[in-house]
């Protein structure tokens, strides 16, 4: 089977060395400029595929051919709860992901404070046995109840703060961590900030009143990628069958639709190791939490004030603190603690410019020319 | 609130002395006032783990400032206009400047969505019963006879009281661990007191082992 490109590291789309590519883009894509602007208003994701619905993008989203990352059909008639989801995903890892110890991920964060909660609630003493927590300062930080009273009295704790996700140490462990938390809500942080504690706003139909949208866009772009941003999203909405009408579930749904593939293959960004057989290895053995076909029929069912967000930033994602509140009782975390962003450390970002099908990575400097040569059929025309 | 045991008005009549106020993001109001800068500092880091973020505010320098505006009865009534000054990127490693207040403003409502067991004036009673026992520890830390005797150690390196130096160590380890991840005013007021009080006695029993 020829090999084609499936994904592209956008951050590296202005390099000159591809202009040409970039004018065949243009022929087909005469907006080509404003989806290479994208970078400047999430500039921590570094490639935007559209995973669902039609593809109003540049680029063919061909990575949901190769990887598990489609969007799952809409089902309407999805009853669980976000509790009763989590409970379930504990469960099941348990029952299929047992054969070696898992190694949780926990900046004290809402996330990752689900996976322990569903991890305390479901498996017993001698389970926990099995499972080790890395974390850091900043995780005690941000949850120092829940790490005194239920982390530290059960669970080994390895030190996170230069700990790399290598390939040596996916073999050894289930690497488990909150991945896709935020976009179950409305992750991306650039455009929460602004609404996140404003419920009206946040209630405001995007499609008959999109102008505090576009002004958030302006602002942090200019007008014409606003216009290209709002229009190309709605568009892409409108294809769907899933219920859309808010400035929340416009921003839910970039997120949740956007940003998946670039998590999934977070591996590209962060991680130190460069062993050729790293990123099957990761995809095999990293187990993000939310990835689960009932997290996301619930999160396409609960996009509503008081499953996903409140009326002040202290309660964003209502459920999952909900979900904790029920087992630690902790009344401050549920009302206080706001999102922020993830305590990363910074990680030089590796060279590399695409991923092709068979998930092997090629650089400008040493593959320019296959580049070239591939390149073409990756422009969704 | 004033007839709260350790109810302070948090203020002073002497316009020109700093006086701060812990900020909270979250509900848009002030918590408490004081013009202890070191106090502030460690109040904040120990109210983080409740309120998670919380900024100290100069404002004695509002255009609109005055002694009689505002106190620790009302302060959560209380905001200040130039809130983009707060760097909210700067919450988890907490060495950062205190922005001056341009004008103080009234607060925003409380959420509607804020869970009915948050009270507010309960919370600002927590903060004054841990600046109470601050201001306590920070007495016995500069007081107790272990400063004492690091003081004479600095100049005779007799080494006599190491292990009433540890047990200082101990005893502010434990009291701001009640403070830090205690919720319970009553329970937690009574543990410092049984702590604080026992270790002012160990004390003197040890001055009397001295002598």
């Amino acid at each position: 089977m020829n090999k084609e490109i499936i994904y592209i590291n956008h951050q590296k789309l202005a390099d000159p060395r591809i202009k040409d590519c970039i004018e065949q883009c243009r022929v087909s894509y005469p907006d080509i400029d404003q989806f290479l602007k994208m970078g400047r208003s999430d500039p921590g994701t570094e490639s935007k595929y559209l995973r669902s619905g039609k593809n109003t993008y540049p680029f063919k989203s061909s990575i949901v051919d190769h990887l598990p990352i489609g969007v799952p059909d809409y089902n309407p008639n999805f009853s669980l709860t976000f509790g009763e989801v989590s409970d379930q995903r504990a469960q099941e890892l348990r029952r299929t992901k047992w054969d070696r110890p898992w190694l949780v991920f926990h900046s004290g964060g809402v996330d990752s404070t689900v996976i322990l909660t569903s991890i305390l609630k479901n498996f017993s003493t001698a389970d926990l046995s099995n499972i080790h927590v890395a974390s850091n300062y900043a995780g005690v930080y941000e949850n120092p109840k829940f790490f005194m009273e239920h982390i530290s009295p059960n669970f080994r704790i390895i030190d996170s703060s230069e700990l790399d996700i290598s390939t040596e140490l996916l073999n050894k462990y289930y690497v488990i961590n909150g991945e896709f938390g935020d976009q179950l809500y409305a992750g991306p942080v650039y455009l929460v900030r602004e609404f996140m504690d404003n419920a009206d706003l946040w209630e405001t139909n995007i499609r008959t009143n999109p102008d505090r949208m576009l002004q958030a866009l302006t602002d942090q772009v200019d007008k014409p990628f606003a216009n290209w941003y709002y229009e190309t999203l709605i568009e892409n909405i409108n294809s769907t069958n899933i219920p859309m009408e808010t400035y929340h579930d416009f921003n839910w749904w970039f997120s949740f639709n956007v940003m998946w593939s670039a998590l999934t293959l977070r591996s590209l960004k962060f991680s130190r190791t460069t062993d050729d057989d790293h990123l099957s290895v990761y995809l095999n053995s990293h187990i993000p939490w939310f990835n689960t076909t009932d997290y996301q029929q619930w999160s396409m069912n609960n996009n509503k004030r008081g499953e996903k967000y409140s009326t002040y930033a202290g309660l964003y994602k209502t459920a999952a603190k909900r979900y904790i509140y029920d087992y630690d009782h902790d009344k401050y975390y549920y009302a206080f603690k706001p999102k922020l962003a993830s305590s990363g450390r910074k990680v030089k970002i590796k060279n590399w410019f695409c991923m092709l099908s068979d998930f092997s990575t090629l650089n400008l400097d040493d593959n320019l020319q296959q580049i070239i040569e591939l390149f073409p059929a990756h422009i969704n025309r | 609130m004033k007839n709260f045991k350790y109810f302070n008005y948090g203020i002073t009549t002497d316009t020109g002395m700093p006086t701060y106020a812990l900020y909270c993001p979250i509900l848009d109001c002030f918590l408490y006032l004081l013009q202890d800068i070191t106090l502030a500092k460690e109040l904040r880091f120990l109210l983080s783990s409740k309120y998670f973020l919380v900024y100290i505010i100069r404002i004695n320098c509002a255009t609109n400032y005055h002694p009689h505006l505002i106190d620790n009865e009302i302060c959560d009534q209380w905001s200040f206009t130039n809130k983009n000054d707060i760097d909210l990127s700067q919450v988890r490693y907490s060495i950062h400047s205190e922005p001056k207040a341009v004008e103080l403003c009234s607060a925003s409502p409380v959420p509607q969505d804020l869970p009915d067991f948050i009270d507010i004036k309960k919370e600002k009673q927590w903060i004054m019963m841990c600046a109470h026992w601050l201001h306590k520890l920070d007495l016995l830390r500069t007081t107790h006879f272990a400063a004492i005797a690091d003081d004479v150690d600095r100049a005779l390196n007799l080494k006599l009281v190491d292990n009433n130096n540890d047990r200082f160590k101990k005893i502010e380890q434990q009291a701001l661990q009640l403070m830090y991840t205690g919720t319970d005013l009553n329970e937690v007021d009574s543990q410092l007191d049984n702590l604080l009080t026992n270790f002012d006695v160990n004390f003197y029993n040890f001055k009397f082992d001295c002598q």
